[in-house]
């Protein structure tokens, strides 16, 4: 957080700064960073609250959360790869497939299948109920 | 009579085909949502965000504040019938809900649950119609310094309120106001923190930054992690649940809770900051301490479920009295539903309800028909909702997450932005870790522009005297309060270092 701040007041810096009465473009960003820094130091004093969020699941370990997180964002990835040179329908299946093999209890076989169920089902409602602007295949 | 007139208009916007079919998909996706633990309404409405692209902004409201209602519908569900609060706003509903479910009596516990939602919401639609015209006509003599404190006040008490650390809350809010710098300068044109990336300069998305922050965020952190409740239950978690039926007596016992639950809702509703959170924890407070027989709370009273309930709906629907007539939302779900409306190229405020009546009036009509019609569908639903509980996550969040990349790429046709909802998305994830909790971000996020407008706009008029913001007597109120708020929560925490308890109480 401090150094969140600490980058914006130096960012801050490289813009006109103007007076109270005529603030350039550089004095509201100053001023924000100036406090997110005296809040990031307040930080370490304030305490936590120890209201863990919701955690209504199992508990796992770190492996499965490991291979959880890296799927979803190896998911994402695949789908801007393909679907920038592949279309829709490639860019689907991948970031189905990819995601879904995030889950343990995910086989091949079943997140293919799950893929495949849904990409089918995305077609239809995307590019054929609401239209949504973008080809299905294309190519290059 | 002028009232009367407008409602009848707003009738007629809202049941064109169109606004109807859509103002119905929200309510049923809103009580879905609701249902499944695990999508929030913040989640659904930032994935359904670039839909409404297509739709005209009539409809486009209609369809998210349906899903916003018809969340506080679902979620109450689970709460009786598995103890599991779909959204956190169900969280009392648990507390007496389940219970009767356990004993045996889910049905007329469901039954209260729709009952109570309906009049709380009907008090709330009232209280909207009666004083929002009033509050816009006040609202035509704010100047910048006046928005400027209310502002202040709505992002102030808008962080702190809700859950976890303070100091985190409103340090997440100012991140949110940086944040909403990116991109080029109103007054002066210059571009601010882009770094030379051309796609910066207008601004980060508000899609974006939503989806990743509380779409692909709440994926990672679910993963392997959430299971269909029937797993937890055992398989015979659904035959105690009988039918909808009302006990005799349940409705006389609590009128008077659903009264003072849908007053204290539609109150809180209307005030910054204070949601419908808020409103269900505090009426539920309420009841149980003039209860003459507080030991019943807890244990299965019908009133426990009745109150709060009654209050997040009423809260549910105020709430959009302060977003639309003064364009300053009170919770991260009212940022995100201004943020729609300015992507329309709508700009809430006083001028709104004359300069947009169809959107106002027939929001409100919609409104009306909207919580009839989850009437309507949970009577006899209510059975398959349960049984959509058996969904399994592995299945749900695939497919979730690729709505989230098909809508982010739909609205600008470029994989940047995805990879920015990647960004955002493992910014989120790492700030739950440390539990900063997202939702103030965005409420800065959203606000943030505004904010800083109105600061220099106010300045360049007083020459740059600062005292501009208390000389003004709606602006002193307004800073005076947002003063209040901090001094208190300074106050409590020292209290709490004092006591030498790490564990604060429940703060609600």
């Amino acid at each position: 957080m401090v150094l969140f701040g600490l980058v914006t007041v130096v960012e801050a810096q490289t813009y006109e700064m103007g007076d109270l009465a005529r603030m350039g473009p550089g004095y509201f960003p100053t001023l924000l960073g100036s406090v997110l820094v005296l809040l990031g130091l307040l930080i370490p004093f304030a305490g936590d609250s120890d209201e863990e969020h919701g955690d209504a699941g199992r508990a796992i370990d770190t492996g499965a959360r490991l291979r959880g997180f890296l799927c979803i964002v190896a998911g994402i990835l695949a789908f801007m790869v393909s679907t920038r040179y592949g279309g829709l329908v490639p860019g689907t299946f991948a970031l189905v497939f990819v995601a879904a093999m995030g889950d343990r209890s995910h086989t091949v076989k079943s997140a293919l299948v799950l893929a495949a169920a849904i990409t089918l089902f995305a077609a239809i409602v995307f590019a054929w109920a609401l239209q949504v602007q973008f080809p299905l295949f294309r190519w290059g | 009579m002028d009232t009367l007139t407008n409602l009848l208009y707003g009738l007629s916007v809202a049941l064109e085909w169109q606004n109807l079919t859509w103002a119905l998909f929200g309510v049923i996706v809103g009580n879905l949502i609701g249902v499944l633990p695990g999508i929030g309404v913040l989640t659904a409405i930032s994935i359904l965000l670039p839909l409404t692209y297509a739709m005209t902004p009539v409809a486009a409201l209609m369809m998210l504040a349906g899903i916003y209602y018809g969340a506080q519908y679902g979620g109450g569900v689970t709460s009786i019938l598995l103890n599991l609060p779909g959204t956190p706003t169900n969280v009392p509903t648990c507390l007496d809900g389940h219970p009767l479910a356990r004993q045996g009596r889910a049905g007329s516990a469901l039954f209260m649950l729709i009952f109570a939602s309906f009049c709380g919401a009907l008090v709330g639609i009232t209280i909207m119609m009666l004083f929002a015209p009033l509050l816009s006509t006040v609202a035509y003599r704010f100047g910048p310094a006046e928005y400027f404190a209310m502002i202040t006040l709505g992002l102030v008490a808008g962080s702190t309120v809700g859950k976890g650390s303070a100091v985190k809350s409103l340090a997440m809010m100012v991140l949110g106001l940086i944040l909403g710098v990116v991109g080029t300068d109103i007054n002066t044109g210059t571009p601010r923190f882009t770094f030379g990336v051309i796609e910066l300069t207008d601004g980060l998305s508000l899609i974006a930054v939503a989806m990743g922050l509380f779409g692909v965020a709440n994926f990672l952190l679910d993963v392997n992690r959430i299971d269909a409740p029937q797993r937890q239950h055992g398989p015979g978690f659904l035959s105690g649940m009988g039918s909808v039926r009302p006990h005799a007596g349940d409705v006389r016992q609590s009128r008077g809770a659903i009264a003072r639950g849908s007053l204290l809702g539609s109150g809180l509703g209307v005030l910054p900051g204070t949601g419908a959170l808020t409103a269900s924890f505090m009426a539920y407070a309420i009841e149980k301490r003039i209860s003459r027989k507080p030991e019943r709370f807890g244990n299965g009273a019908i009133e426990g479920v009745a109150a709060p309930e009654a209050a997040n709906n009423s809260a549910a629907q105020t709430a959009f009295v302060p977003t639309l007539v003064l364009g300053i939302p009170g919770d991260p779900v009212m940022a995100l539903m201004l943020g729609a409306l300015i992507l329309h190229g709508i700009q809430p405020g006083p001028q709104l309800m004359a300069a947009h009546a169809d959107i106002f009036w027939g929001l409100i009509a919609s409104f009306w028909i909207g919580n009839l019609l989850l009437v309507a569908l949970n009577l006899p639903l209510l059975g398959m909702w349960a049984r959509l509980l058996t969904v399994p996550y592995r299945h749900l969040y695939p497919f979730a997450l690729l709505c989230v990349a098909v809508g982010v790429y739909s609205t600008s046709a470029s994989v940047l932005d995805v990879g920015m909802v990647l960004v955002f998305g493992v910014l989120g994830y790492g700030l739950r870790k440390l539990r900063f909790e997202p939702a103030p971000l965005m409420l800065g996020f959203v606000l943030g522009p505004m904010f800083e407008e109105y600061f220099r706009r106010a300045l360049l008029i007083s020459r740059g005297d600062l005292t501009i913001f208390l000389v003004k007597p709606i602006s002193a109120v307004f800073l005076g309060l947002t003063g209040l708020l901090i001094g208190w929560l300074i106050l409590s925490a020292l209290r709490r270092e004092q006591l030498g308890s790490p564990r604060p109480a429940q703060e609600t």
